[in-house]
């Protein structure tokens, strides 16, 4: 897989599945044993809880992570207990995740580690800056994409998508879905006419709740709305400060298709945390684009690969040829089986 | 007895002092919100000896690299509590609590020379080093663990062997492995039954960097905040020179104004206040518990200077807001409040009371006779008390006392009540003993109400309601 020297040139990279048994820990071992031979230093860590010995919703066997030695990684009290190898403590955080403060560590032997990491993004964002003092290259993350989820895997600087027969054993609509989670994911990033500095864009970070409208001074006004679903009951006042919203929540089709058709809003400036955040469907989303509004995201994140895993957690085994080919011609970027590689 | 962090919101103005605070580690906020209401004056002097012997190095601009390192070392510490409580029993340690030990171990060190390059007396940090040897064999000196190599030439055998075989027989090396763990875990608790004997020593030097970085920024908040180190008097009463509220200097000076210190002087006895509305006697009388707060709590205080003696209850009565949602009515919070202050007062003498308008409320007949028989109780009772009030006629023997007020005449034109604060003199005058006569009551209520623009006829009327009443 060629695009491991790419991985090198990034400070940070998230991989992440699209669906449950798309193949993310086994791409992920795949991109370390790469990576081993090549002398630069790693961390790994993870968003979340992660990293059960068997998948929990499907049963199905879940490799856990097999670390090299060397290299860093940062996982919670309860996993580290439950490593399968030597390593030795860098670090123990004062903040506690559900499964306690997180250890980082190193590798002194190879073996393997269950991960879980911070809980939210700027946390997480916080030790990938970190990881810098303890001279890592580049900082890996077991990434989830989830509705729920406070952590946000788009916080790397790049990131690898897994996708495959588990999202779909149909495969040109398999393709017509990655290829529109492609689309999110080149979202362009907030920015413009405001100042929009690194101060602004962690403000609006730290918020977890509700609606904002951001003027173009830059400050950010607290439209009093807890969820973006009450948008209807509220919209005396939504434009007060100018078009430019920022949602903390989810966006789902509901809210595109209000917005779209009040007459009222014009060039809308939906302002979302990351692609994670969206929850539409593709003909919603196009509708929304051409009716002249926009989306922008705080973070983004490069694409730089798409890994594909063409056995479903039931059994039925994709044509893996047909598949890779017809990803990467719809998205332009290179496409890889896993198992085969 | 009431722990600061309980206290905090209860008392106003305190919170703002707390929030002030900025302490650098959990365990130094833990010493901070546990700090108990102090009543001997020896512990209070010991308190803030060691607050002074930090502000002393904060004055002295040579010594600022060390308080750097100080602080760095500080922000490192983290509350160990429950890892060291757990040695002091039978469990053994993980790798995660023998790692946090180490790294207290060598950041106490560190502390430790600090302390001493620093010439700090109080703070005096036990030597550490048999700690830090047991969990440092290989001597890296760096705050990192693991069960080391060079614990036990067999687990370092046992571990070379499993990099060898870990890529060739996995079942092998998981059997390798497993043989490891259990020459760890020997290693774990041989280690923990060593440590075991320090434990007390650890944990009295985490209480000393907590203490540590306690004074420390209540050294800072002395200085940022221009505190003063109060001088312990031997008679029970206060004197204040220069006395101010921080919470309201701050809103003033936010506004491009200053806060007007002010000196007062208590002894056994009751002093009553009176003074025009906006004289500033609510914030007077705030300051002064606020003050002997701090004091009790080991700070130094809003003033230029101090004499200050520890009481053993400090009582106050200011308008609550939360009455109304106890479904009492003000006056019968109130009444309740009082009520608490005298019996309180009957127990022991030494209380400090503030009552601030008490029966203000209610009719002016009955408030008046409330007033003047809560003025002779406390007299009697014998303890300190301050109680302010806009009735005249109060019959009491008692010292009385007067805000200054205006310094011109209203009338002659002050641009608004905004600026009132530059024409009122908060200071306060003594006044001879006796009978509170209506002449010695100020009667600026209608002028003050007329400069905040208020309704012209309501300010008429009243006015002719006055004239009516006098040339009865």
């Amino acid at each position: 897989m060629p695009f491991v020297d790419e991985i090198l040139k990034y400070r940070s990279l998230s991989i992440v599945g699209l669906a449950k048994n798309t193949g993310k820990t086994e791409c992920l071992n795949y991109v370390l044993r790469r990576l081993e031979g090549s002398g630069r230093r790693i961390a790994l860590t993870s968003i979340g809880v992660d990293g059960e010995k068997v998948d929990l919703v499907t049963g199905t066997s879940k490799p856990e992570t097999e670390l090299y030695e060397s290299l860093i990684f940062i996982t919670s009290e309860k996993h580290y207990h439950q490593r399968r190898l030597t390593s030795e403590i860098l670090e123990v955080s004062e903040r506690s995740t559900a499964l306690g403060r997180l250890v980082t560590a190193r590798a002194i032997s190879r073996g393997k580690v269950m991960f879980s990491g911070p809980a939210d993004t700027m946390w997480l964002k916080h030790i990938i800056k970190k990881m810098g003092n303890y001279g890592i290259d580049t900082t890996i993350v077991d990434g989830a994409i989830s509705r729920l989820s406070p952590g946000s895997p788009a916080v790397t600087e790049s990131m690898i998508l897994n996708t495959g027969a588990a999202v779909s054993a149909n495969i040109p609509k398999l393709i017509s879905h990655t290829k529109f989670v492609h689309e999110l994911i080149n979202l362009p990033s907030y920015s413009g006419s405001e100042s929009l500095n690194e101060s602004l864009r962690d403000n609006l970070l730290t918020l977890s709740h509700g609606l904002y409208a951001i003027s173009p001074d830059g400050y950010i006004h607290d439209l009093g709305i807890s969820s973006v679903f009450l948008l209807k009951d509220n919209n005396h006042e939504l434009f007060e400060h100018g078009n430019t919203l920022y949602v903390t929540g989810a966006v789902s089709d509901k809210v595109l298709d209000y917005i779209r058709l009040q007459k009222a809003f014009r060039n809308t400036r939906l302002i979302i945390r990351d692609f994670t955040r969206l929850f539409v469907k593709p003909e919603t989303y196009r509708s929304f684009i051409t009716a002249g509004h926009t989306i922008e995201v705080l973070l983004r994140t490069k694409l730089m690969a798409v890994c594909v895993n063409p056995v479903s957690p039931v059994g039925y085994v994709l044509n893996s040829k047909e598949l890779c080919a017809g990803l990467s011609q719809a998205l332009g970027v290179p496409v890889y089986d896993i198992k085969k590689q | 007895m009431a722990l600061l962090g309980n206290k905090a919101g209860k008392v106003p103005g305190l919170q703002y002092v707390v929030q002030q605070v900025d302490v650098k580690s959990a365990i130094g906020r833990l010493h901070l919100l546990r700090q108990p209401f102090m009543t001997d004056a020896r512990e209070i002097s010991e308190h803030l000896a060691k607050t002074s012997e930090l502000l002393q190095l904060l004055k002295s601009p040579d010594k600022s690299q060390l308080l750097d390192d100080i602080g760095h070392a500080l922000t490192e510490v983290h509350d160990i509590t429950a890892t060291l409580n757990s040695l002091t029993k039978d469990f053994v340690l993980d790798d995660i609590g023998l790692f946090e030990i180490k790294k207290f171990a060598l950041l106490t060190t560190r502390l430790k020379e600090l302390a001493e390059s620093s010439n700090l007396r109080s703070f005096n940090f036990t030597a550490v080093e048999e700690v830090v040897k047991l969990l440092d064999p290989e001597g890296q000196k760096v705050p990192h663990f693991y069960i080391y190599d060079a614990y036990d030439a067999e687990l370092a055998a046992l571990r070379k062997e499993y990099n060898v075989v870990y890529k060739t027989d996995i079942q092998q090396a998981e059997a390798l492995r497993l043989k490891c763990v259990e020459k760890e875990d020997t290693i774990r608790e041989e280690l923990t039954s060593k440590l075991k004997v320090f434990a007390h020593t650890l944990i009295a030097n985490l209480n000393i960097t907590g203490d540590l970085d306690l004074s420390l920024a209540k050294a800072e908040l002395s200085l940022r905040l221009s505190l003063c180190l109060p001088v312990a008097g031997k008679e029970m009463g206060l004197s204040f020179k220069g006395l101010f509220n921080p919470a309201v200097a701050d809103a003033l000076r936010k506004k491009g104004k200053n806060f007007q210190p002010v000196n007062i002087d208590m002894s056994p006895g009751t002093a009553l206040i009176t003074g025009a509305n906006m004289g500033g006697k609510t914030v007077l009388l705030k300051s002064i518990v606020l003050s002997q707060y701090m004091f009790q709590y080991g700070f130094m205080v809003p003033a230029a200077s101090a004499v200050m003696f520890p009481f053993r209850d400090i009582m106050f009565s200011f308008e609550d807001e939360q009455s109304e949602l106890r479904g009492l009515s003000s006056f019968a919070a109130e009444m309740l409040k009082i009520n608490g202050i005298i019996n309180t007062s009957r127990s022991h003498t030494e209380v400090l009371s503030l009552i601030d308008e008490p029966a203000r409320t209610t009719n002016p007949m009955e408030g008046k006779a409330i007033v003047n028989a809560l003025v002779d109780i406390m007299q009697e009772l014998g303890a300190v008390t301050l109680i302010t009030t806009h009735y005249s006629g109060i019959e009491s023997n008692c010292r009385r006392l007067r805000v200054a007020g205006l310094k011109t005449d209203i009338m002659e034109g002050i641009p608004g009540i905004e600026s009132i604060n530059d024409y009122m003199d908060y200071s306060l005058i003594e006044l001879p003993a006796g009978r509170i006569t209506e002449e010695e009551v100020p009667h600026e209520a209608i002028n003050i109400a007329r400069l905040m623009n208020i309704d012209n006829d309501l300010l008429a009327r009243a006015s002719s309601y006055i004239k009516k009443d006098t040339e009865l």
